[in-house]
């Protein structure tokens, strides 16, 4: 228009706009509308001090904040996957959860905690390294009375599967505090643009509860923007855009059994210079803690040991992880071999996935009972 | 069109997330060869979260320009310059020819043989390859046609023998690795080669620039996203509602192209660099010639170039198979199917006649409601020919007849 003249910005008057612009965020967030709380991943505790801490799959907050819980209740963290879980779900079709382990363990503590213990339960579907130790930390920083971390023997060293790849650990890595460690673990694995989320998340509730207000104003933007046409690729090659693992290790279309047994073959315990990495991380961590802490290796199916080859690659892991846990610290305690009175008395329905838990629940009941001596104290009060 | 789930507007989530570091540390180095390399190095590190494999063949195939590019020079004079030149286009068009005939296959296996590759190189960042996605040759058409015209105009002379970094620096540059405009060498040679101040002007043009991207995709194109639905459900639509989706998927796909294309060219203008432009509004074109001088201007550019006057598009007695091969040449890059043959043979057809037609001459002026008449039937010319872009051959008959109401 010729009556506007044009305008001329200088470095000065792009900070104030920058200004202007955070300040306005910053407001925009203070008078939204709250959004919808995002859900946790799908896991049914089905007690209230059994606290899902895990956020669905693309909230930048990645978990959530630690829930009011009475003060003179013990609180336990339990890091675990789907071998923490006990029945009815298929992790393929994701389709409803029976009961937690966590559940079931406090169902037992109950009784001799007088139902003053909280559990925070970091749960995640085929859990990688990469996220045990991103959990570990969350868990960490909620100074918990104890820890209980479930191992999975299928990705523990898995070469294939060192991280999720479209995880937000940056969150956490962000959160957690910047030391060299982290610095390489962002600088590999976390895309620029969550490290930036997050960080600018902090301070702009937008950002911090993106998902909330995406699904309030606009739903399902992003994919429809971008797939402009309706063919659909081939049906195999969809699967493997979607799921590299499949594609690497050919297991397109095979049964949960085959597909978790090339998991086992294909571990390399030797090479998996990540996963060792992120082991060796969680063990500084949890020494610099003092935290008392139960790890135990998930029990798997007996019927894992009738294949040499995948018996083999289950021992090889048990045997790297007994020289990697060698000389850890004194407030770790390590269950890498489930005595077998215990394990054979699982149901088992698939190869690591229980039908019955039997004895388990009794076992690691004992163990944060008896092992990390929770504090009785504090519970009394 | 081979369809792909990579999602660019998070390539440039991760550019803008690393401007904020690499935009003030551009301007505060001292040489040019330094800003070039941190270019090219934030270039790469995008590639590299993509996929380490994708870096990988990235470094493979702009090393192999740079050898290419003085093999061309070499022979520029003398009687094998020409089979010299052909045989390298040849060796740059091959991987974005084989995955646009062969498809699948192929996409298996250059994933395969690029993370072995990777796996050579370092099994630490091999196993981050492992957990990224399987992807199509991302970005391959834009770099393949940017290598080849490098090579041609270092043929024809236009361009010197570029040093190692200056190629690699043209070949990661960040904005136009992952879509459009197809820059040539010449628009990011001066502000490459100069050590220019921070400029505030250029900073708000590029943000102007990003922010009006933003706005045709996720709002005007997003807006529109259902008629996308068209190719899959015109058999069970009514007519109208056939020829409405139409329409309206002409403009989506605009919006989403040409977004793009405003984020890449405002991504660059950040870093001081003016890149010609894309699209200037071409469904608003008087005639098919006009259309296809500002529809992706610069696959036109390089066409016109590199086939066009070659084949002596302005020879009276060669300009008509000149134009059916440019044609043919902007058709087949999108993909190489029998829809595209025939939307080349479209288009080609419509730009003869037209040529025809006017005999070449511009006219002066003409009243207005001819002038009105000729943009919507330029536009209709356009958006029949639309669904050769999409559909397989053996689909057209029956989309076609479902916009006269004979099928479903």
């Amino acid at each position: 228009m010729p009556f506007m003249k044009p305008y001329q910005p200088t470095l000065w008057g792009i900070l104030r706009i920058a200004v202007w612009a955070c300040l306005f965020l910053y407001l925009f967030g203070i008078f939204l509308p709250e959004p919808q709380p995002t859900r946790t991943d799908p896991v049914d505790t089905g007690r209230p001090d059994v606290v899902p801490m895990k956020l669905e799959e693309g909230d930048l907050k990645w978990v959530r904040k630690k829930p009011e819980l009475p003060s003179n209740h013990a609180t336990i963290a339990w890091v675990g996957d789907s071998s923490a879980k006990v029945s009815g779900f298929d992790p393929i079709t994701r389709t409803r959860v029976i009961q937690a382990l966590p559940t079931q363990v406090m169902n037992l503590l109950d009784r001799n905690y007088n139902n003053k213990l909280n559990m925070l339960f970091y749960y995640t579907l085929a859990r990688r390294e990469a996220e045990t130790y991103a959990l570990l930390l969350e868990a960490i920083s909620q100074k918990p009375d104890a820890i209980v971390v479930t191992l999975n023997p299928f990705w523990v060293y898995n070469q294939y599967a060192i991280a999720q790849a479209d995880s937000l650990f940056g969150t956490t890595l962000n959160n957690r505090g910047l030391n060299l460690d982290h610095l390489i673990f962002s600088s590999l694995l976390v895309y620029p643009r969550d490290t930036v989320y997050s960080l600018v998340g902090n301070s702009f509730r937008l950002f911090r509860d993106n998902l909330g207000y995406h699904r309030l104003f606009v739903h399902d933007a992003s994919t429809s923007a971008i797939r402009t046409s309706s063919e659909k690729p081939d049906k195999l090659m969809d699967v493997y855009f979607k799921y590299p693992l499949d594609f690497w290790l050919d297991m397109g279309g095979k049964w949960h059994g085959d597909r978790v047994r090339k998991l086992m073959r294909v571990s390399n315990p030797e090479r998996a210079y990540w996963n060792q990495y992120f082991l060796r991380l969680e063990l500084e961590r949890l020494s610099e803690s003092g935290i008392p802490t139960f790890i135990y290796l998930a029990p798997v199916s007996p019927e894992l040991m009738t294949d040499q080859a995948d018996a083999d690659g289950y021992f090889a892991v048990l045997n790297a992880l007994q020289n990697q846990f060698a000389n850890s610290p004194p407030n770790i305690k390590f269950e890498l071999r489930i005595p077998p009175e215990i394990t054979a008395s699982i149901k088992f329905g698939d190869l690591y996935h229980y039908s019955d838990s039997g004895m388990l629940p009794d076992f690691i009941a004992s163990q944060i009972q008896n092992t990390l001596g929770v504090n009785i104290e504090k519970i009394s009060h | 069109m081979n369809t792909s789930l990579f999602a660019s507007y998070n390539y440039f989530f991760d550019f803008f997330s690393l401007a904020l570091l690499s935009l003030p540390l551009y301007f505060a180095l001292p040489s040019p060869v330094m800003r070039r390399w941190l270019l090219t190095f934030t270039g790469m590190y995008l590639l590299y979260f993509i996929a380490p494999r994708l870096l990988l063949f990235y470094l493979i195939f702009w090393g192999m320009t740079y050898l290419l590019q003085n093999l061309v020079a070499r022979f520029s004079k003398g009687r094998f310059a020409l089979p010299v030149l052909l045989a390298t286009i040849l060796v740059i068009l091959s991987p974005m020819l084989l995955w646009k005939i062969i498809g699948n296959d192929f996409v298996v296996f250059f994933n395969l043989i690029t993370n072995q590759g990777v796996q050579i190189l370092s099994e630490w960042l091999w196993e981050v390859d492992l957990i990224r996605k399987i992807i199509i040759p991302l970005g391959i058409s834009f770099a393949a046609f940017r290598a080849v015209d490098l090579l041609i105009k270092t043929y024809v002379g236009r361009i010197s023998t570029l040093s190692f970094d200056r190629v690699f620096f043209y070949g990661f540059f960040p904005p136009v690795q992952m879509v459009g405009p197809i820059i040539e060498y010449e628009e990011i040679q001066l502000q490459g080669d100069s050590r220019l101040p921070f400029d505030p002007q250029d900073f708000f043009e590029g943000c102007k620039r990003i922010a009006s991207g933003f706005f045709k995709i996720f709002l005007l194109a997003y807006w529109l996203r259902e008629s996308a639905n068209i190719f899959g459900s015109y058999s069970t639509n009514h007519v109208w509602k056939n020829w409405a989706d139409l329409f309206l998927f002409t403009w989506n796909f605009y919006f989403n192209f040409s977004g793009y294309s405003d984020i890449a060219i405002g991504s660059a203008r950040l870093f001081g660099f003016v890149l010609k432009e894309n699209f200037s509004y071409p469904y608003f074109k008087r005639n098919i010639q006009e259309f296809w001088n500002h529809w992706h201007m610069s696959l036109t550019r390089f066409a016109q170039r590199n086939i066009f006057v070659p084949l002596g598009g302005y020879r009276p007695h060669t300009q008509h198979r000149a134009i059916m091969a440019t044609m043919m040449v902007i058709a087949l890059w999108h993909d190489i199917t029998w829809s595209l043959v025939l939307f080349g043979l479209f288009h080609g057809i419509g730009l003869i006649v037209h040529r025809l037609y006017t005999g070449g001459v511009k006219r002066a002026s003409v009243p207005r409601w001819h002038d009105h008449a000729s943009r919507l039937a330029t536009y209709l010319y356009f958006s029949i020919s639309f669904p050769l872009l999409f559909l397989p051959v053996n689909k057209l008959p029956g989309f076609y007849l479902s916009l006269i109401g004979l099928q479903g």
